[in-house]
């Protein structure tokens, strides 16, 4: 689960100013919110530096990683 | 840029779809498109086959009227499933938060009023053609008609658009 959500709320930005904001749809944004869809990195990549974060704090799930592990 | 710019508009245009062609819609559309090319090339084998036996054992009418069948089959079954993909993943919807929405209702009719304009020198050019040297009175047997069918798909095509246009409130699903 990605957290783009948290951060777009944090920012006070509604799902149609932040796909403005990088050149998307807003059903773009929900989708990838509700995580429908998985972005290319190029996305990631412009959600993260309008969202002022990094890739990691957005997308990474360390959990699910030591689940696949174990 | 230009060329981009210029490719985009065409596949808003080819497709109906409204606002940017990001790469969520640029892949669904393709996916959409392939599928229905291969419905299409599927249908082709089944309609030349009936054509083919058609005029080996019918008249010519018969063969023509069967490869006309198979054309509408083929034109419409391929649309059928586009027009029903594009519902389902709401491509066709024109969003727009509630400050822009008049502004969207002027683009929408000024669309619509070139697209019908567009069809009704389409329609003027056909029957001024099709009908040549058989018409008494150009204006009222040809120009008419056409003005008559321009406003028609012009009111037709801006309510159908009107009602694609969808005021999203924040974080709507």
């Amino acid at each position: 689960m990605n957290r783009v959500r948290e951060y777009r709320k944090a920012k006070k930005l509604s799902q149609m100013e932040l796909a403005e904001a990088i050149g998307v749809a807003r059903q773009t944004i929900n989708l990838i919110e509700n995580n429908k869809y998985n972005p290319s990195l190029d996305l990631c990549l412009r959600l993260a530096h309008r969202l002022g974060t990094d890739l990691n704090s957005l997308f990474w799930d360390g959990d699910e990683v030591k689940n696949e592990e174990s | 840029m230009k060329k981009a710019k210029l490719i985009e508009k065409i596949y808003k245009h080819f497709w109906g779809t409204e606002g940017p062609i990001d790469e969520y819609r640029r892949q669904e559309l393709n996916r959409i498109g392939s599928n229905a090319y291969m419905i299409t090339f599927w249908l082709q084998a089944p309609i030349f086959l009936a054509g083919f036996l058609a005029s080996d054992q019918w008249t010519l009418f018969a063969t023509t009227r069967i490869f006309m069948i198979g054309a509408m089959i083929e034109l419409y079954i391929p649309l059928i499933y586009i027009s029903i993909q594009m519902r389902k993943l709401h491509l066709h919807d024109n969003e727009v938060s509630q400050e822009k929405l008049h502004t969207a209702k002027i683009a929408t009719w000024r669309r619509a009023i070139f697209s019908g304009i567009l069809f009704g020198v389409l329609f003027l050019a056909y029957e001024t053609i099709d009908r040549g040297r058989s018409i008494d009175n150009y204006w009222l047997e040809v120009f008419v008609p056409s003005i008559l069918a321009m406003v028609v798909y012009m009111i037709l095509v801006g309510f159908v658009k009107l009602r694609r246009i969808k005021v999203v409130d924040d974080d709507e699903e």
